[in-house]
């Protein structure tokens, strides 16, 4: 094992930690051509076992890999059992993978307050591909599409009618709607439902989102995948979409970054100085703004 | 805040099940700590590089088939190779007279069978720390 990659999981633990504020961690040099590959779906539809998948198929093209594997962390006791890491063991030696799991702390939405900066920490030591994936996700956990240039969202057969399908949330937000365990029964029904609601727009400036069928476990469909998501990054460098995507991820970092350090200072400052402390957030708007705020 | 202890679990060499190594795990995640669980079947080149990858803070082994005394070798000279100093624990079924070769290796506790979780949570919060 490289000293680069012990160097890497160092940082990645003081980002974890939250001992490096977001705004000074900065890239030694800085990776523009990464692909940050989002990978989202609900528990046990096979995200991670396509992970591996994924990732045996980026590493024979030579490609070097960064995982980010996010579970959830008990509202209890604050510990996690993580356990993507079992499916992806198949090229776990590979001297190019560099695999991180990471409990999802005190956020919703699907992710971690941290991964915005593990994202970049492992582009900055020269991470081509990265690929983050979320907690088991629900209806309404959209934060991976801020990390990610490309969002998979991972589907399987037998989980709810149509209707599931046509809910705002993460249904909407796929680049690329991926069947896995194609070989199930349901699997047909389930590609006409996603085939509705793919053709709802005829414009090249649009992104016509799509379908692929896989059987991850015995990495089926996989090269095809790669195709799709090529093919999504070549439309992204195309239009504007890419350079949108990276500065809407700096945004959330700064905004994810902030409101953890506020955090921070409203857990240390003692109850009775907060009305000291909103005056004081209060003029800080005021300036930024230069205007008052209406009396309420 | 609290630091936050992260755990490796995984078992080396060829066991048939690994109903122990689960029922640790979830001990230590209900003590608050994150459990990176590697399951069955590690080699221990697997085992050590998850661990550095992982950033974790302690190793935890079970083994059953036998074979403790090779594999920890192994583990514990592969940490040695890296210059990463962890505290590495072994549970399982382990014959009371190989525990203290196992601990003149490096390895900082033996748990046999019928050892109890509140002890595990107690002794792996200790090396952590």
């Amino acid at each position: 094992m490289k000293a680069q990659e012990i160097e890497l999981a160092r940082t990645l633990n003081a980002i974890d930690a939250g001992e490096v504020p977001s705004w000074l961690l900065k890239s030694k040099h800085d990776n523009d051509q990464s692909l940050v590959i989002g990978v989202t779906g609900s528990p046990g539809v096979g995200k991670s076992t396509l992970v591996g998948a994924m990732i045996e198929h980026l590493l024979q093209l030579d490609f070097s890999v960064g995982v980010i594997a996010v579970d959830p962390t008990s509202p209890f006791t604050r510990g996690a059992f993580l356990g993507d890491r079992i499916r992806m063991q198949r090229a776990s030696l590979h001297p190019n993978l560099f695999i991180r799991s990471v409990g999802s702390h005190d956020s919703v939405g699907g992710l971690n307050e941290s991964v915005y900066d593990m994202v970049s920490a492992m582009e900055a030591f020269g991470k081509q591909i990265i690929i983050v994936e979320t907690v088991g996700a629900g209806q309404s956990d959209v934060d991976v599409m801020f990390v990610a240039d490309s969002v998979l969202l991972v589907v399987s057969p037998g989980a709810g009618d149509a209707v599931q399908i046509y809910k705002a949330g993460i249904m909407e937000i796929a680049d690329i709607y991926v069947i896995n365990k194609s070989d199930l029964p349901g699997t047909q029904k389930l590609i006409h439902d996603i085939q509705e609601i793919l053709d709802n727009h005829h414009s090249d400036d649009v992104w016509k989102r799509r379908y692929v069928c896989t059987q991850a476990h015995r990495s089926t469909g996989t090269s095809q995948l790669w195709s799709e998501i090529q093919a999504h990054q070549s439309w992204l460098l195309t239009s504007s979409e890419r350079v949108r995507r990276r500065t809407r991820r700096e945004k959330k970092r700064l905004e994810v970054g902030v409101l953890q350090h506020l955090k921070k200072v409203l857990d240390q400052i003692p109850q009775a100085h907060y009305p000291h402390f909103r005056e004081f957030l209060e003029q800080q708007l005021k300036a930024w703004h230069k205007a008052d705020f209406r009396e309420v | 805040m609290e630091k936050r202890i992260r755990v490796l679990v995984g078992k080396p060499g060829l066991d048939g099940h690994d109903r122990g190594a689960k029922v640790i795990a979830r001990s230590l995640r209900d003590a608050g700590m994150e459990v990176i669980y590697t399951g069955l079947r590690q080699t221990p080149e697997m085992i050590v590089r998850a661990a550095l990858q992982e950033g974790v803070h302690v190793i935890g082994l079970s083994i059953l088939s036998g074979a403790h005394l090779k594999l920890c070798k192994a583990v514990m000279e592969l940490l040695e190779e890296h210059q990463q100093k962890l505290p590495v624990f072994v549970g399982g079924i382990i014959p009371q007279e190989d525990i203290s070769t196992l601990k003149e290796m490096g390895v900082t506790d033996v748990f046999g069978p019928g050892t109890s979780t509140v002890s595990v949570v107690e002794k792996i919060r200790e090396a952590a720390a």
